[in-house]
């Protein structure tokens, strides 16, 4: 749920990385913050215990999208992909406003991609939260690596939903694609926005 | 008589057209798996098993093609993961290799690559639910990221390739452009002289110096945003781990230092099991160094420190 600011004019929305162990989340968020102006992002922070790699950072553009006088802001998050990290990317989902599934390409992962997306839903059900709803994005990531599987089996595996929402073949050592995705997830979440804010209401989540 | 001719005429007809259909029959078995199976090599399967199936296999087994039922496989597709149960797999398997796995259990499932059966599959085994609706298409909004999509879009090609840059005519002086090894000698020297080395130096060749001190296995300089510069580790998501997490930790750890009121932070060891993490932190330069699991031999960590010091003077220059 996005965070109104009625003091700052500022919206914050919370856009999440999911996907299983080493997809690649965290060198596309790497890549997001190498590319933007240091004047327009925050500092690249990881909240993390021992093997965690929850990364964080706060990004605040100066040529926002102006929705009705405030300013944008938009926090991206990764979760840990082990399997054994299931509470910390619980708390990460919380408050979640779009998120970005970063799957492996790998013939070899693919059942840790299912079971990941599996997770994602899961963990979002407990919040009363479905990918029927939630802004959503398909990252499908090292399309540059041999000994990957064809889009049409990623398709089918990860895109079998009510909806076929819109997937991108990614590179994210490069940047491949990765914004593009980005821009995406955040075009959803802003046509959401509009959709359910016709007007700006106090009722919604706010700080002082 | 007429009639009888074709009476007798016509049994020799149909045989022989039955022979031909029998024979176009056997023709196609022999090329092609019939639709309700795929081939699959023996070998594919065996590079496929885990290593405790894998041991089972007691000897070396040339390879071979099995049949397998696409009906055990297709219901699989949708996990990401086939297995097929032992006793298909050994109904499968040519006489000549069957005894190899006598040893399998009736209740063990066997793994199958989906890459090796992947093309076989008809297209209807990878149909989407008949009700999916494709995501409406909504108006186009301009996002805080919409300017690097454009960027990024001129970078690469349409497989995801760099695009080299357009090569510019080569400029009519041929003055080279200085870099920070160029435009401070003095300091350059400076670093020649911790390292005993004649040597022109870049950040690679500086890391390559510093690996050669007691104990170090691996070198990699960070700028203090995480942006790799130089060096690393044989583990590339060590690599990544080291850039997104040591600046940041380092300097939080500063942070907390300040407020006890002691001296800035220099370096800070991790001691992991018999691995040894040291950072070294200096303006906006942290190296990083694997090392053995006891502490630096006299004079060495200095030495790290003096070297990281002076490039960030080289840098700052």
């Amino acid at each position: 749920m996005p965070i109104i600011n009625y003091a700052s004019k500022e919206i914050q929305f919370k856009i999440v990385y999911y996907g299983p162990a080493l997809c690649g989340k965290t060198t596309t968020l790497i890549y997001i913050h190498s590319r933007l102006s240091p004047n327009h992002r925050g500092d690249l922070i990881s909240l993390a215990t021992a093997a965690d790699r929850t990364l964080f950072f706060d990004f605040l553009p100066v040529n926002a999208a102006s929705l009705q006088g405030f300013k944008t802001k938009f926090q991206l998050y990764t979760v840990p992909g082990q399997v054994i990290y299931n509470a910390t990317r619980q708390l990460v989902l919380r408050n979640v406003d779009a998120v970005v599934f970063v799957a492996d390409s790998q013939w070899g992962k693919m059942e840790d991609n299912v079971e990941s997306l599996r997770n994602l839903g899961e963990n979002l059900e407990k919040q009363n939260l479905s990918l029927d709803e939630l802004p959503y994005v398909l990252q499908f990531n090292k399309r540059d690596i041999p000994d990957i599987a064809p889009i049409n089996y990623l398709e089918y595996l990860l895109n079998n939903r009510r909806t076929r929402i819109k997937s991108f073949e990614t590179i994210a050592s490069t940047g491949f694609n990765v914004f593009a995705t980005l821009d995406r997830a955040t075009q959803l979440l802003l046509h959401k926005f509009n959709r359910e804010n016709a007007k700006l209401v106090p009722g919604l989540k706010q700080e002082k | 008589m007429s009639l009888l001719r074709w009476l007798r005429s016509k049994p020799k007809e149909a045989a022989s057209s039955q022979t031909i259909d029998a024979e176009a029959v056997r023709s196609d078995e022999s090329h092609s798996p019939a639709p309700d199976k795929v081939k699959i090599g023996l070998q594919s399967i065996l590079q496929n098993l885990p290593p405790h199936l894998r041991s089972l296999v007691k000897q070396q087994l040339p390879d071979a093609e099995l049949d397998l039922p696409l009906a055990e496989i297709q219901p699989q597709l949708a996990t990401g993961k086939i297995a097929i149960r032992s006793s298909t797999f050994r109904a499968a398997l040519p006489d000549t290799v069957r005894s190899a796995f006598d040893g399998l259990e009736s209740n063990l499932k066997i793994p199958i690559p989906i890459r090796a059966i992947f093309s076989q599959l008809p297209e209807e085994a990878l149909s989407r639910p008949p009700e999916q609706e494709l995501e409406k298409p909504a108006e186009t909004i301009e996002t805080p990221f919409s300017s690097h999509v454009e960027e990024d879009a001129l970078r690469f090609d349409s497989k995801g390739k760099l695009v080299p840059p357009a090569s510019k005519p080569a400029p009519e002086s041929k003055k080279p452009q200085p870099t920070i090894w160029t435009k401070n000698p003095e300091l350059v020297k400076e670093l020649q002289a911790m390292l005993m080395t004649d040597e022109t130096l870049d950040y690679p060749k500086v890391l390559q110096h510093l690996k050669q001190l007691p104990g170090l296995h691996s070198c990699q300089l960070n700028g203090d945003d995480g942006r790799k510069i130089a060096g690393g580790t044989a583990d590339a998501s060590q690599e990544a781990a080291i850039s997104s997490l040591v600046p940041n930790l380092f300097k939080t750890l500063d942070a907390h230092v300040k407020e006890m009121h002691l001296e800035p932070l220099e370096t800070v060891t991790f001691t992991c099991g018999k691995d040894q993490l040291s950072a070294f932190l200096h303006d906006h330069l942290c190296l990083t160094v694997l090392h053995d699991n006891r502490p630096f031999r006299p004079g060495i960590r200095e030495k790290i420190q003096a070297v990281v010091r002076q490039l960030a003077r080289i840098d700052a220059a």
